[in-house]
């Protein structure tokens, strides 16, 4: 602990010094009579033996939570040296703000304190926190001791996820069991129609109602119900922000909540974040592959270059066949709007959810900026209007909408290129 | 009444009271810029404050009784104002290194 004198000294040296000087010159008791109590707080600030000292631990009550949460930092002082009081200013990373900064607290010579604060945890990341600088002063703030904590506790704010209460459907299906209901018939729950007994069916799914009605055995048929893969596209190349949400932010939270159904639902995730560096994850299913996603949306940051990036940089391997490609993007970089436009030209099923940057952008002040924003959206029109001449659906997700709504929209959308793909 | 003709023991009240607000208004600097301190910790700030305050007037107090008897036509002010004031630079030199 770096020990320094506190400022205040100066000025009561000065005027202990001028009233003795003037007492002298003057020939009179009382400017040195008057500078008296200044000359004692000198002499026992610095007079004093030993400087205060202390020693910090720093604890957090946990090392994960969720966008909103609240957490405890605790800080425990041990004195060595003589009794002091104790302040320490956190400083916090740009994600987490501070609710209740630590009160001071009286540690005496070798005794013992605790000191806590609040933080709020709002934005998503990976983040070190424990930097503060601590200040121990004495009894009358004579000497301080500083010291600089270096960040050491690491903390992960897991995205909020976005509440979804369904998804989409793929265009193929996996040869696994799962959820989705395939238009193949076969072992299933769900109901799908009738047929004419053949050899070989089962007879507990002859249906005796119907059998009675036709005067010959018909069965019932069920849908399958298999799994799907989904490769989820999250751009990392660019977004559009403002102080506390961005377009990033969102497609993090959508990403979250539909791999976390997904999953739920024995469905396989993979997702590709592209951008200036690019960050996969294969296709797979369980709690494990949701504590991976995690990870991998946890180091999703933007990180600007000029490179030119295509999609020959994703292994082939992260989109199996007949997967369903979910991009997230606010379609403002060239190399995903080529990417996906390549992905979809190679056969892969697309579909894209263009994170709106409009509600981030300032308000154009002047004609040209007027101008420039409608030659913008016009540019954005055709682009969509390609991609749906490709057979990709696309939707524009705005803050604010919930993003089922969105996946809603998309629904319908495909269901639309579906038919101008036939 | 001029100020030089006030008694010599007002001088070190004075003193005492100009420490006291001095120590105060640092005090409430010191707490601008940082978190508000329990009641226990203030406490223990403010009564060091009184204490020092009222060591400085007690001290300031008894010097000017001493000036009061006039011992040795004032001498032993001018010595102690000496004393006070080497010991001071030989603080100042302490406190620069």
């Amino acid at each position: 602990m770096t020990v320094f004198r506190s400022p205040r000294l100066f000025p009561y040296m000065l005027i202990a010094g001028v009233g003795m000087l003037a007492s002298l010159v003057l020939g009179r008791p009382e400017p040195v009579l008057a500078a008296t109590p200044f000359l004692l707080v000198l002499l026992l600030a610095l007079g004093s033996p030993g400087s205060p000292a202390v020693h910090v631990r720093c604890k957090l009550d946990r090392q994960k939570a969720l966008e909103g949460d609240e957490l405890v930092l605790e800080l425990a002082f041990n004195g060595m040296g003589p009794g002091c009081v104790v302040t320490a200013e956190l400083d916090l990373p740009p994600g987490v703000d501070l609710v209740e900064p630590p009160a001071p607290v009286w540690v005496g010579r070798g005794g013992t304190a605790r000191a806590s604060a609040r933080v709020y945890c709002r934005r998503w990341g990976a983040y070190r926190l424990g930097a503060a600088l601590v200040q121990a002063r004495g009894a009358l703030s004579a000497r301080v001791g500083h010291e600089r904590l270096e960040p050491s506790l690491p903390l992960r704010i897991y995205p909020r996820p976005e509440r979804l209460r369904s998804l989409l459907r793929p265009r193929d299906v996996q040869p696994r069991a799962g959820s989705v209901l395939a238009r193949a018939s076969g072992d299933g729950f769900e109901f799908a129609d009738i047929r004419d007994f053949l050899p070989g069916d089962r007879t507990r799914h002859v249906n005796w109602k119907a059998s009675a009605h036709r005067d010959r055995l018909q069965v019932n048929r069920y849908h399958l119900e298999r799994s799907r893969d989904v490769v989820l596209f999250l751009d990392s190349f660019s977004e559009a922000a403002r102080e506390n949400a961005s377009t990033l932010d969102m497609a993090v939270r959508a990403t979250m909540g539909v791999t976390e159904r997904l999953l739920r639902q024995g469905d396989r995730v993979a997702i590709v974040s592209f951008g200036g560096v690019v960050r996969w994850l294969q296709p797979d299913t369980g709690a494990r592959q949701l504590y991976r996603v995690v990870d991998v949306l946890l180091q999703a940051r933007l990180a600007f270059d000029h490179v030119w990036r295509g999609i020959d940089v994703i292994p082939r391997r992260l989109l199996p066949a007949g997967a369903m490609l979910v991009a997230l993007t606010p379609l403002l970089d060239r190399r995903t709007v080529h990417a996906l436009l390549d992905l979809a030209g190679r056969g892969h099923d697309v579909s894209i959810v263009e994170i709106s940057p409009l509600p981030f952008l300032r308000p154009a002040s002047d004609a040209a900026g007027r101008l420039a924003q409608r030659f913008w959206r016009m540019r954005m029109e055709v682009l969509r209007h390609e991609y749906e001449r490709m057979g990709v659906a696309v939707v524009t997700w705005t803050e604010g909408s919930p993003f089922e709504s969105a996946l809603e929209e998309m629904r319908r959308s495909r269901a639309r290129s579906r038919l101008l793909r036939s | 009444m001029a100020l030089g003709e006030l008694p010599p023991a007002y001088a070190a009240l004075v003193g005492a009271l100009a420490l006291g607000a001095f120590e105060l208004v640092f005090w409430s600097i010191e707490l601008r810029f940082g978190a508000a301190p329990r009641i226990r910790v203030a406490a223990r700030r403010l009564g060091a404050i009184g204490a020092v305050v009222a060591a400085g007037a007690g001290l300031g107090l008894g010097l000017a009784a001493l000036t009061t008897l006039h011992i040795a036509g004032g001498l032993l002010l001018t010595a102690a104002g000496t004393a006070a004031a080497g010991m001071l630079l030989a603080l100042i030199a302490r406190a620069a290194r």
